[in-house]
């Protein structure tokens, strides 16, 4: 039986802290695409198996990003899905760029400001928008399921995301000024 | 909420925010999507608001899995059993046309979303709704039809679905019986409709104003006089009482209005539109507070150099050092007492040797009028204090700081008290605080004047008051006139003369209204910060 060296655990590790940041980035490549979760795995157990080549002390999140970025590349050239891509190469190329330039620093504070927020909101509120990122749900689907017209969900769905946004982007601004 | 320029195209974070969650659930045309890429290739901001949007979708697919696994999943109310009645009362309406027509717009309108509007506070603001829902943040409001706005102090935006922005600035009371129709009770709103919007009419007790296409700002003053100001396009006003209605074109001047629309010019009030980004993205700090209350003038004094003094409030004029004054030295600066400042932040030094050590022009262009005023300031003074000295001076060229010349100054008497007076012929008003300031510490002065009621108020709170005032007659004071560390003139030969100012001056604000006792406290509390 094989123990897991201190370098796997250290990779484990720093997998498990940039989740966060890896699931934007690729949330970011792969716009409303259910398939997306499939990539996820696929780059973690990419970064798994490369685990060698990563060298400690090393930035790990650009290297992750890296590895994101070429299994999304290669996602969208295989021929069968080149005309679901919802964004152009180039433009891939420059929001890859820019999200491994800024890496999404302070995510897992803004996650904690995210559940703070999210208790703020009113209980239905809370639900409706949940429901539609557990399951990937599409505001039709949603507002099948809840007898609502679609158009109603939308427009609900778009307060209850521009409350939360300026409530992250405010406790924001307070930590930043109390610390 | 920023507004920027792509090519020609006019983007705003909100809109923008808007297209891309059309963009992830797949809702947009061919047109839109290729419209949304070519914004997002041309601008890098454009992009970064893209990136924050993406995080939001990661963060909260994040949240809902970790609700789900520990079984916290809100439950959402399922409405199809309303749709169920809704179909059957359709069917029915069949039989009974009238009365199940009527049943069924019943139901539909209580399956419908209620019209709600997110609403966004600079820093430092203090509100309540009544009527509507309130969020358990202070920070998360939604406003319903139906619902007030009760602004005790700052800023806040609503921006509503039709693309609509109403800017409420404090103190203000204003009812939405309907979201694009609200009501003034007192205070200030501002609408910018856009172009393409759907109609909005604003009201007060006596007029109706309706918007064609435009940007313009209402405020209900003490008197129930209205004031319009229009910044861009066309503002009609239809006066109740008499049923007749005029155009307003923006212009140079405002105008104050009558319950009979009768109309008088007034100074035309600044735009706060060009402001607002700035203001909401703002930490809230003791800057940010003054400028979420609107200051007609804000000079913060973070020169290095003597020369001009920069305006925060956009649009109206600088102040000038002269030439013994020292700018470049040290303003109020974080400290255990003082954290609501910035590292580094700049002030005013007076040496008070001789007639140019003195900030003079700090008027932001309407002047500073006796009938209604404020004047906040933060100074520092030694404890060598051997006569009385001026600190804020709005008046004539010769005063020397008791009239009988049209004056209104704050002041240090001479055993280091600090003081407020207004020239108002035969009942002046003088006040005085009972504690004397000589510690050498930074102290913070508020002085807000209107008929029957003056007050000064020294670290956040009141020291003294005059409910007797009545306003005199003279002239708004202008320019060179309103000045820092100098009066009117240049002699200093009476011991009653007020003596030039020696020590620190920082953060100079004036407005054109009075401030409340909320107000002067916010300014004093955003200046020793959080956590304390």
């Amino acid at each position: 039986m094989d123990f897991p060296s201190s370098k796997d655990d250290e990779i484990v590790q720093l997998i498990v802290k940039h989740q966060a940041a890896l699931r934007a980035f690729l949330v970011s490549l792969m716009p409303g695409r259910a398939d997306m979760e499939d990539l996820m795995q696929e780059t973690s157990m990419v970064i798994w198996q490369k685990r060698a080549e990563f060298e400690p002390g090393s930035d790990f999140k650009a290297w992750m990003f890296t590895v994101a970025r070429f299994r999304v590349m290669a996602y969208w050239r295989d021929e069968k899905r080149r005309k679901e891509s919802p964004l152009p190469d180039g433009l891939l190329d420059q929001l890859a760029d820019q999200a491994m330039d800024e890496g999404f620093e302070g995510i897992d504070q803004r996650y904690q400001f995210l559940g703070q927020c999210i208790q703020g909101l009113r209980p239905e509120d809370r639900g409706l928008v949940l429901r539609r990122y557990l399951a990937g749900m599409t505001p039709a689907q949603l507002a099948d399921e809840l007898g609502r017209t679609s158009n109603s969900v939308r427009v609900s769905l778009h307060r209850i995301r521009a409350i939360l946004r300026h409530c992250i982007r405010r406790r924001a601004n307070l930590t930043e000024v109390s610390t | 909420m920023s507004r920027w320029e792509v090519d020609g195209r006019e983007v705003t974070s909100h809109s923008l925010w808007r297209v891309i969650e059309d963009f992830e659930n797949g809702q947009l045309s061919a047109t839109e999507r290729d419209e949304l890429i070519g914004i997002l290739e041309e601008s890098r901001r454009a992009r970064a608001i893209y990136l924050e949007y993406c995080e939001l979708s990661a963060l909260l697919q994040i949240k809902a899995a970790t609700q789900a696994e520990e079984g916290k999943m809100p439950v959402v109310n399922d409405r199809r059993g309303q749709r169920r009645v809704l179909r059957w009362s359709v069917v029915a309406a069949a039989a009974v046309i009238a009365l199940f027509a009527g049943l069924a717009t019943f139901i539909q309108l209580n399956t419908a979303e209620p019209a709600t509007v997110a609403l966004e506070a600079s820093s430092g603001s203090v509100w309540k709704i009544s009527g509507g829902r309130e969020g358990d943040a202070p920070e998360i409001s939604t406003l319903t039809e139906g619902s007030s706005l009760h602004l005790s102090s700052g800023t806040v935006i609503l921006t509503l679905d039709s693309g609509t922005r109403l800017v409420a600035q404090g103190p203000a009371t204003i009812r939405f019986p309907k979201l694009e129709e609200p009501v003034i009770e007192e205070g200030w709103l501002w609408a910018d409709t856009g172009s393409d919007s759907t109609e909005l009419s604003i009201s007060t007790t006596a007029l109706r104003f309706r918007d064609i296409g435009t940007r313009f700002g209402i405020r209900v003053r003490d008197d129930q006089k209205a004031e319009l100001h229009v910044i861009e396009g066309i503002v009609e006003v239809l006066a109740r009482k008499t049923g007749e209605s005029t155009k307003v074109l923006p212009g140079r001047a405002g105008v104050a209005i009558g319950a009979d629309g009768g109309m008088e010019g007034i100074s035309l009030a600044a735009d706060p539109f060009p402001g607002l980004p700035a203001l909401l993205e703002a930490s809230p700090q003791y800057a940010t507070t003054v400028l979420g209350q609107t200051p007609s003038g804000y000079w913060r004094l973070g020169e290095t150099e003597v020369g001009d003094v920069a305006n925060e409030v956009a649009g109206a004029a600088m102040a000038r050092y002269a030439q013994s004054s020292n700018a470049n030295v040290a303003g109020v600066r974080p400290s255990p007492r003082l954290r609501g400042f910035e590292q580094g932040n700049m002030g005013a030094h007076f040496p008070g040797t001789d007639v140019q050590s003195l900030i003079y022009h700090l008027d932001p262009g309407s002047g500073i009028s006796p009938v209604e005023g404020a004047v906040s300031f933060w100074f520092r003074r030694n404890a060598d204090i051997e006569a009385p000295e001026v600190l804020w001076y709005a008046g004539a060229p010769g005063g020397r700081g008791m009239g009988p010349e049209p004056e209104i100054h704050a002041f240090l008497s001479k055993v280091g008290q600090v003081g407020f007076f207004i020239e108002a012929g035969e009942k002046d008003v003088l006040l005085f605080s009972e504690a004397v300031v000589t510690d050498g510490q930074w102290h913070h002065v508020v002085a807000s004047w209107k008929a029957r009621g003056v007050d000064l108020f020294l670290d956040g709170k009141r020291v003294a008051r005059d409910s007797d005032y009545e306003p005199a007659g003279w002239e708004s004071i202008k320019g060179n006139n309103v000045r820092f560390a100098k009066t009117g003139s240049s002699q200093q030969t009476l011991s009653q003369d007020l003596h030039y100012f020696r020590g620190w001056a920082d953060e100079i604000a004036v407005w054109d209204r009075a401030l409340t006792e909320m107000e002067a406290t916010l300014q004093y509390e955003a200046a020793v910060g959080s956590g304390s």
